[in-house]
């Protein structure tokens, strides 16, 4: 099998999936199977990805490449390596896991075959994503994830909220990738290819290129929307409204860590440099504290999950930020880490919702009564999430606290901040595992039972995973992290991962955050009810409400733009026109020199003059006049005016058209007219005082021009050729005549056609009046 | 050119029929289906006339590919110039066939259910089509301006083609009264042109010329610059009401609101890649990238000013498409202020075409233009035949609230018309994103070329922009999908014109977005070569 087939069958899965689920359904727990059988491929993957991981830990790569579009350089390419396999095995695995959890949670659903469609489909685009071996192929798919998020989220979308969380979602992480997309066309062009493996190579060329910071803001900009960094976090709690086995699933154990493989894929073309260390390290820093205090202020056990994983992501970033090998290493084995157990929190807390119909950390206590399968896998997962115990998020945690001591710039600070995260952590842990589950029985909506088995076997798999690997790290350790953190590093480093690092300062922070952890989650509720008015006044103007101003201000303004120049009226449309032209032309012609041409002046006379007096005035008294038929004379006598003006440059044949036609339309004028209503003045005072600016300068500028225009001098008029040619080519004195019919016989031919099918038209319309009254 | 030479140009004139021969045949064709209509009996006669269009539109494109085959490398002129022959026109030419031919299979439903006459339809848009193809074909202002006055004139009548609908007749004199101020605009620019490029010669004073590479041999040496500069201006104008930039954009959305749907259709996707055709072929030719010239020398500054005004027009629109998108509760009206974004996108294509001196450069950035209409052309008229078919008789059901609800009841026009609403969008794997790729790509590679730091930033607002309008185009897909109707509906029947439609653009949304790699070569090679400085 192929990669590119194994990251397609998902695709193929996915328009299968209804079908078969509708076929199934017939049947008694049909639904259940057809799960299952949903299931197979993402297992099937899984299988075969892990078939790679001994030639993976050997340092060898594989690359599989189809030409797309050859003139752009773009392939469909895949590549595999540490990094891209972790990655595939964590989504097919969970993938696998999750497609038979929805299958009972959503049991009876009416649009679960659906479901299947879009959770395959983000299946099969995460693969792409991880396995992308050339960065157009990697910005497909990582839209296809945003968008297959988005149905997700909106899943239910009967409801209101559903439908604008995923909106949101959509547009945070979609502006996001539309950053990315520019980030990686630049940086397509300044490595001068688009393929991984080439850029890989050519990092110290891209990091000493002039572009390289806006290559890298490019990036992080679609990285930290993807993976909720700060201020781009709030999306992620509202994405929460999407089915839990998606939360699981999307919104914590794959598609939120885009970010962080887009991070770890891209270190060695882009990190280590002061920009990278920076940034990456104060976002990541910052997310992990608002994250973790957040967290707190919720009583949703999925909100406050949300938060947590915000958290975790930001504790990657901070780590992908420092980019020591320690620090790489200790996010490969977090990453791992999380995504076991904080899949399998979630999962659990579908369960609990499923059977006791709340998510309301104040309304549940006791469970493990009622159900102790799942407050078992509860408590497990819970001491992965505090980092404390043989697991292997305790591995990591060791890892990133070593990481941060060895430090150099702002230790203190870096210090301060991981153990105060790591003590949420602990925090959080004990609200979702001590609170619902223990102490005394609190009523629920509905009265609670165990989950059933498909409920708790997936989370409960994922927890003993973390316990398993962290008590025996040895395989895991050699053949995926060390794979990994060569692949991210760009060279191979020795991975050794064990529980016992020795009594290390690592070791006492770790102890000192558990304590402070626990004293955090004694005063829990004191402290949620004592400062919760406090947060509520800082977070007001926090970064969802900046989400919301901007999409509100871009509407007003859309709003305005249309009430102010899009109301309808064509005089507003036409000053538009006018008034844009007279900037644009007088702008330029000003600028070429314009006004400094020699203006040619003839000596004025006397009739000249007088018209051109009677001309204005008539002009004025068509713009000031009060009836209609007021304002046509005076247009006509502007008409007739122009003609006099013919007619003293002797051009009477001119002049004689100018009258007919001023005569036609001042007839015509007054026909329309005495259908109208009469004359008003609709306008304000304002309105025509910028009407007039507008009027004399678009007439300023038509005169300046025809000035100008007026002082070129040809070369002699053509009209000395005809006057010499006529008698001698065409024999003809009369040269008027000569022109018309022998220069210009094919212009004369045409126009008396042009004439003839007039004739007929009016002809026809004429005839046409008679029958429609008899039809009548 | 002296006059005496002028003569003997007019006596032996340069008669070369098979250049113009797509042209020649949608003539005749229009000409053809006006007489069907006249004179057959038969009360029904849309698939006559439908199919005779049909015919000849193959037809053109037939001549068009065999001119393409038949050494279209070398760029060729006849009529002394008025007709030039060059992959820009070919390429260009191929878009308004495909754009006509899927208008008259759009219409076939339209002028049935609203009983108009078909016949007449068909030869105004084959006229129409003409118009387009003349005016990218000219080589000579005069030659643009015609095409584009019978492009003009036949759109206008089309326009209000509803007799009986006020709505039709508003938009027709809206356009007619607007389209008349631009064409005055761009004809008093040609003549400010004309009248700048006359140049002192041995023999005294010359003549101006329209020929659009002799104005660029001229520049530096035309007598009058300032009306070179008034008179790009004026052209500049003219062209951008055609293709709808802001702010030249504001007849586009009541007009496309009133007009009949096909007609709209054909208009956000004709007559625009039309006016993109003449508005490139004048500007990159006539005012080029001065290579030699000093920043001093007219053809310098007049480049460095259109390109710049172009520029800052290429922002306002695509800014105030996508911006005013966001609030239109009217389908057709939000097509149409998406079709001035997509003209905003274009024009970076534009822009990048202009900034380099490179022939090779230019073609790419060409092509990618060309390619970027072709892809909007195909998306937005598959969208329109989808609005035709909701809007039903009398064209009323056109509001989004009309939309409510339609997505697993009309299952073929929700999923046809999501897809070609993801393409405008822009979502990977179709033609719209290739489309954006291609062009700012182009702009990418030109802004670093040259330094030109305007064209990475419109490659900037045209990817925030871009982020802007996924609300607007996933609205209406919410709309489809995930609304709850409150009234009755029953899905309208689809007949066989429109369902080969919906195919023939899905086909192509999909084929353009997945492998555009051989259209793109094969636009690529558009011929456009520096003009050579005529002495």
């Amino acid at each position: 099998m192929n990669i590119a087939i194994a990251v397609m069958s998902g695709f193929a899965m996915a328009s299968a999936a209804p079908l078969l689920h509708r076929f199934l359904r017939r049947f008694a727990r049909g639904g259940t199977v057809a799960g299952w059988l949903v299931a197979l491929l993402p297992l099937a993957l899984t299988a075969y990805f892990a078939s790679y991981t001994s030639a993976i830990a050997r340092g060898e790569t594989f690359v599989v490449s189809y030409t797309w579009a050859s003139g752009l350089g773009v392939n469909l390419s895949f590549y595999v390596d540490g990094l891209s396999l972790l990655f595939a095995l964590l989504i097919s695995g969970i993938g696998a896991l999750i497609v038979i959890y929805a299958g009972s949670y959503l049991a009876g659903h009416e649009h679960l075959g659906r479901f299947y469609t879009y959770l395959l489909m983000f299946m099969a685009s995460m693969l792409g994503l991880a396995l992308a071996g050339n960065i157009i192929t990697l910005y497909v798919f990582w839209e296809l994830t945003s968008i297959s998020s988005y149905l997700l989220i909106g899943f239910e979308h009967k409801k209101e909220t559903a439908r604008r969380a995923a909106l949101q979602a959509l547009l945070v992480t979609g502006a996001g990738g539309l950053a990315l997309l520019g980030g990686l066309v630049l940086l397509g062009q300044a490595a001068g290819s688009f393929e991984l493996p080439a850029l890989l190579a050519s990092g110290d060329a891209i990091r000493s290129h002039a572009l390289y910071v806006p290559i890298l803001l490019l990036v992080l900009l679609g990285a930290f929307t993807k993976s909720a960094q700060f201020p781009f976090h709030f999306w992620l709690p509202g994405a929460m409204e999407a089915p839990t086995p998606v939360s699981a699933y999307l919104h914590s154990a794959t598609m939120v860590k885009a970010g962080v493989f887009l991070l770890a894929r891209f270190f060695p073309v882009l990190g280590g440099t002061n920009e990278w260390l920076y940034i990456v390290t104060t976002v990541g820093a910052v997310t992990m504290l608002v994250g973790g205090i957040l967290a707190l202020y919720q009583t949703d056990l999925k909100l406050v999950l949300a938060y947590s994983t915000v958290s975790a992501l930001g504790t990657l970033v901070a780590l992908l930020g420092l980019g020591t090998t320690q620090a790489i290493t200790a996010a490969i084995v977090f990453l791992l880490a999380h995504a076991l157990y904080k899949g399998a929190l979630f999962m659990i807390t579908g369960a609990v919702d499923h059977e006791t119909g709340t998510r309301d950390v104040e309304r549940l206590g006791g469970l493990r009564r009622a159900m102790p399968i799942t407050a078992g896998v509860a408590v497990l997962a819970a001491v992965s999430l505090a980092g404390f115990g043989p697991v292997l998020s305790f591995i990591g945690k060791e890892l990133l606290l070593e990481a941060v001591l060895q430090v150099e710039a702002f230790r203190a600070l870096l210090v301060a901040v991981a153990v105060l995260s790591g003590a949420l952590f602990v925090a959080v842990a004990s609200i979702v595992s001590i609170r619902p589950f223990f102490g005394a029985h609190v009523a629920t909506p509905k009265e609670a039972h165990e989950a059933p088995r498909s409920l708790w076997m997936g989370p409960a798999l994922l927890a003993l995973l973390g316990v398993v690997i962290g008590i025996a790290p040895g395989t895991v350790g050699s053949g995926i992290v060390a794979p990994s953190v060569a692949s991210v590093l760009g060279r191979i480093e020795p991975v050794k991962l064990g529980l016992w690092h020795g009594f290390n300062p690592a070791l006492a922070l770790s102890v000192v955050s558990v304590v402070i952890g626990f004293v955090i989650y004694r005063g829990w509720v004191a402290l949620r009810t004592h400062t919760t008015s406090l947060t509520e006044k800082i977070f007001v103007w926090g970064p969802a409400r900046w989400y919301g101003v901007i999409l509100d201000g871009v509407f007003a303004l859309a709003q305005r733009q249309t009430r102010l120049l899009q109301n309808g009226y064509l005089r507003v449309y036409v000053l538009i026109v006018i008034a844009s032209t007279i900037g644009l032309v007088g702008y330029t012609f000003v600028v070429g020199g314009g006004l400094n041409a020699n203006f040619v002046w003839t000596e004025l006379r006397f009739y000249e003059a007088g018209i051109a007096i009677i001309i204005l005035l008539a002009a004025i008294a068509a713009v000031r006049s009060r009836s209609r038929l007021g304002a046509v004379a005076s247009l006509g006598v502007v008409g007739f005016g122009v003609a006099l003006i013919f007619i003293l440059y002797g051009a009477p044949d001119l002049a004689l058209t100018q009258f007919l036609i001023e005569t036609l339309t001042v007839i015509l004028l007054v026909l329309v007219f005495y259908h109208l209503p009469r004359f008003a003045i609709f306008s304000s005072k304002r309105a025509r005082v910028r009407d007039l600016a507008i009027a004399l300068s678009a007439g300023a500028l038509m005169t300046m021009l025809v000035l100008v225009a007026n002082s070129v001098r040809f070369a002699p008029p053509i009209s000395d050729y005809f006057a010499e040619r006529s008698l001698p080519d065409a024999h003809g004195r009369n040269i008027v005549n000569v022109i018309l019919v022998d220069f210009r016989g094919l212009d004369t031919l045409g126009e008396i056609t042009v004439l003839a099918v007039a004739a007929f038209g009016v002809y026809a319309l004429l005839k046409l009046r008679p029958q429609k009254k008899e039809g009548k | 050119m002296n006059l005496s030479l002028a003569f003997q140009l007019m006596a032996q004139p340069d008669v070369n029929f098979a250049l113009i021969l797509p042209e020649v045949i949608v003539s005749i064709a229009g000409v053809l289906v006006m007489m069907v209509d006249a004179f057959s009996r038969r009360a029904d006669q849309r698939w006559a006339t439908g199919g005779l269009s049909l015919a000849g539109l193959l037809g053109a494109a037939g001549a068009c590919l065999w001119l393409w085959s038949g050494g279209a490398g070398e760029r060729v002129t006849a009529f002394n110039g008025m007709v030039v022959l060059d992959r820009l026109r070919l390429s260009f030419t191929l878009v308004f066939i495909i754009v006509s031919a899927l208008t008259v299979l759009i219409s076939m439903i339209w002028v049935e259910r609203e009983r108009l006459p078909a016949g007449e339809f068909h030869s105004l848009l084959l006229f129409a089509t003409a118009g387009m193809m003349l005016m990218a074909s000219g080589g000579d202002l005069v030659i643009v301006f015609l095409g584009l006055e019978v492009l003009s004139i036949a759109t206008y009548v089309m326009a209000g083609f509803r007799r009986t609908d006020t709505r039709s007749n508003e938009s027709s004199l809206k356009y007619f009264i607007l389209g008349s101020f631009s064409s005055a605009f761009l004809l008093y620019g040609i003549a400010l042109v004309y009248g700048g490029t006359a140049v002192n010669t041995p023999g005294g004073i010359s003549a101006g010329t329209t020929n659009i590479s002799e104005i660029a041999a001229r520049l530096d040496d035309g007598m009058y610059p300032p009306l070179i500069f008034a008179g790009a201006a004026m052209m500049l104008v003219g062209f951008g009401f055609k293709i709808a930039t802001a702010p030249f954009h504001v007849w586009t959305p009541d007009v496309y609101e009133g007009a009949p749907t096909p007609v709209t259709a054909f208009m956000a996707a004709g007559p625009k890649a039309a006016g993109f055709a003449a508005f490139m072929r004048v500007f990159l030719f006539a005012f080029p990238f001065a290579v030699a010239a000093t920043g001093t020398a007219t053809s310098a500054q007049v480049h460095a000013a259109w390109l710049g005004a172009l520029s800052v027009i290429a922002i306002l629109t695509m800014t105030v498409g996508n911006v005013v998108a966001l609030v239109q509760r009217n389908v057709k009206r939000m097509l149409a202020y998406s079709s001035i974004a997509h003209a905003g996108y274009a024009l970076v294509g534009f822009v990048a075409a202009g900034a380099t001196g490179d022939a090779t450069q230019q073609s790419d950035a060409v092509a990618a233009v060309v390619f970027y209409l072709l892809a909007y052309a195909l998306m937005n008229l598959g969208a329109f035949a989808v609005v035709t078919m909701i809007a039903r008789g009398g064209d009323r059901r056109t509001e989004i609230e009309d939309y409510y609800g339609i997505g697993f009841r009309a299952p073929v026009l929700s999923f046809a018309l999501s897809i070609f609403l993801l393409s405008l969008l822009g979502v990977p794997l179709t033609a719209g994103f290739m489309g954006k790729v291609v062009v700012f790509r182009e702009a990418l590679s030109q802004g670093f070329a040259s330094g030109n730091q305007l064209l990475v930033a419109l490659v900037v607002i045209g990817v925030l922009n871009t982020a802007v309008s996924v609300y607007y185009y996933l609205g209406l897909i919410v709309a489809m999908f995930f609304r709850e109707r409150t009234t009755e509906w029953s899905a309208p029947r689809v007949p066989a014109s429109i369902s080969v439609t919906l195919a023939l653009t899905v086909l192509g949304v999909f084929y353009l977005g997945i492998f555009p790699g051989r259209v793109i070569d094969a636009f690529r090679s558009v011929q456009t070569t520096a003009v050579t400085r005529l002495k």
